[in-house]
């Protein structure tokens, strides 16, 4: 069994363009900002340069906070030394976490401070996740998910479509 | 709508060549790909002089390419360097690796059909140059999108795979060793009929494959197919010009490519969101045929990554959505079974050239020229390639 602490330090280090630059600027704040369309309200993360959801091309594409709060949706335990810096972290967990915001809307992380074996058979869909921010370098945080602490305030019923 | 074909204008497969697939084999992709040209050509009963049509998909095969035609890359300049081929009126290089290879058949049989070539040579190389390790990164920084993946270690060869993968026994409830009984079995028996499989030889056993090296977790380093050095060809010509030929077999009877719009973007792909674009992709394929699941009795479906091969037998109609698991134990699809699966042993068994494996061991098997694979009584096979999410497939017939 295994936990990991951290994932400090980076062996691969996100340079920000001037599409991301503004996800960058807030993980330094310790805040997670995501491309929302301002027409639909459709959150687009990786940032786009027309809403995949609405088509506008007129729509305001602008970073505005979300909560952070999300759930695993799927997981991989990397256990390969194949990318050059990560040979001394494997296994480690590979997580996509959905945030609560939107249906499908995904962050990659790794999950820290969760104990996990090789097979990662302890991590589930559905766990609830909260994100953690590490200074990775003067200029980037990166934001990490660990198990949630923090009861989620509940949801009115119907609010969110389920999986099917 | 089902495809229409002017009188003896159906496309159709005449002849086929490859190369043994081999790690580090020292040779050039120039010189595979002439012996495997060559081959096909041959089989055709053609000259090399005959061949008017082209159609590549020539990006290299592994990350940390050269990119150098002839070495790494096989491009139509190249092929037509290496025969030499003289007469090639019509060629298509495809640069969208998620078409994949049935993509370059699709792009054939349409020009073949509308005459703007007369025989196509279809061709892809997989290459893996020695002292380079495959799928590795070396990059110190993740630049823009990459940013939100690789800076979390996310890029090891099928890792990409195995969040779906892990989602699907979630969801479904299935089981890993369920993926051994279930495929691994069947594409290593298959390949120890098959000289060019880097799995000939060698027997996986249910031990061997649930203690396999990890690779990403559930994902082993059986259940991603391994890097090899080869060149497959396949020639396609009309009807009316296939009947002097030796062995004509397979035509083309419908084709489909994959729904890109139906997928919403983000960091990766839902399962669920690629299984409803596929579908999309698995309607259009029958719909252009004017044929169903029930009439096909060889399937070809994309195993680069073992789990896709549960997803597209799903998707493709032969079993019910999350029941692949379940429908493909006790030999259901093995090569004496009901629904035989990937004759060759598919990417994983016979190596990594990208569905050209799949494409090839259709031709084969419909041509009547599979060997000690051939199976008896074939009337409609199915070939999909490329990976989950990103396919293109046709249908093909006896008669």
């Amino acid at each position: 069994m295994t936990i990991t602490k951290t994932m400090v330090p980076y062996p691969i280090m996100p340079v920000p363009n001037e599409q991301t630059q503004p996800y960058w600027d807030g993980t330094r704040e310790g805040k997670i900002m995501i491309q929302r369309c301002q027409k639909c309200g459709f959150y687009n993360h990786p940032p786009l340069y027309i809403c995949i959801n609405c088509k506008d091309r007129d729509a305001a594409l602008v970073f505005e906070q979300v909560s952070g709060r999300g759930t695993i949706y799927t997981h991989y335990i990397c256990h390969d030394n194949s990318i050059a810096g990560f040979e001394n972290k494997v296994p480690y967990p590979v997580v996509i976490v959905e945030l609560e915001e939107q249906k499908g809307l995904f962050i990659m992380s790794n999950l820290l401070n969760f104990e996990y074996d090789a097979y990662g058979s302890e991590i589930k869909p559905g766990m609830p996740v909260e994100p953690v921010f590490e200074k990775a370098s003067e200029t980037i945080t990166v934001v990490q998910y660990q198990p949630a602490t923090q009861r989620r305030p509940r949801q009115a019923a119907g609010s969110r479509g389920s999986r099917k | 709508m089902p495809l229409t074909w002017s009188k003896g204008k159906r496309p159709v497969f005449v002849g086929a060549g490859q190369t043994l697939n081999r790690r580090y084999s020292g040779r050039s992709v120039a010189s595979l790909a002439n012996e495997a040209a060559l081959m096909a050509i041959a089989d055709a009963g053609l000259k090399p002089k005959d061949i008017d049509g082209l159609s590549s998909w020539p990006n290299p095969a592994h990350q940390v390419a050269r990119n150098v035609a002839g070495y790494d890359r096989l491009d139509v300049r190249a092929m037509m360097d290496f025969i030499p081929l003289e007469n090639v009126r019509w060629y298509n290089q495809n640069e969208i690796p998620p078409a994949g290879s049935a993509g370059m058949v699709i792009s054939a049989a349409l020009a073949l059909g509308t005459g703007a070539c007369n025989y196509a040579l279809v061709f892809r190389c997989g290459h893996h140059p020695p002292g380079l390790r495959y799928q590795g990164i070396s990059a110190r920084q993740a630049p823009g999108n990459a940013g939100f993946a690789l800076t979390y270690g996310h890029g090891v060869g099928g890792a990409g795979q195995a969040h779906h993968f892990q989602r699907y026994l979630d969801k479904f409830g299935a089981k890993r060793e369920e993926m051994y009984t279930g495929y691994i079995q069947s594409a290593n028996h298959n390949a120890q009929l098959n000289d060019s499989a880097v799995w000939k030889g060698r027997t996986i056993t249910l031990d061997d494959y649930m203690n396999a090296r990890l690779i990403a977790y559930p994902m082993s380093v059986f259940d991603n197919d391994m890097p090899v050095d080869g060149v497959k060809c396949v020639v396609m010509t009309t009807e009316d010009r296939a009947k002097g030929t030796p062995h004509p077999g397979g035509y083309f009877a419908g084709m489909a490519m994959n729904q890109w719009q139906l997928l919403k973007g983000g960091i990766i792909q839902p399962l669920e969101a690629i299984y409803e674009a596929e579908a999309v992709m698995a309607k259009n394929l029958y719909e252009s045929g004017g044929l169903h699941p029930e009439d096909v009795d060889l399937i070809h479906v994309y195993d680069g990554f073992s789990p896709m091969v549960w997803n597209h037998l799903e998707i493709f109609g032969f079993c019910k959505i999350g029941e692949a698991h379940e429908w493909t134990q006790g030999g259901t699809i093995a090569l004496n079974g009901p629904h035989p699966v990937n004759t060759s042993g598919g990417n994983l068994g016979d190596g990594r050239v990208h569905g050209m494996t799949h494409v090839y061991e259709t031709a084969v098997q419909m041509m009547g020229t599979a060997g000690p694979r051939q199976l008896k009584n074939l009337h409609v096979a199915i070939c999909e390639t490329g990976p989950f999410g990103n396919g293109s497939s046709f249908l093909c017939t006896k008669d």
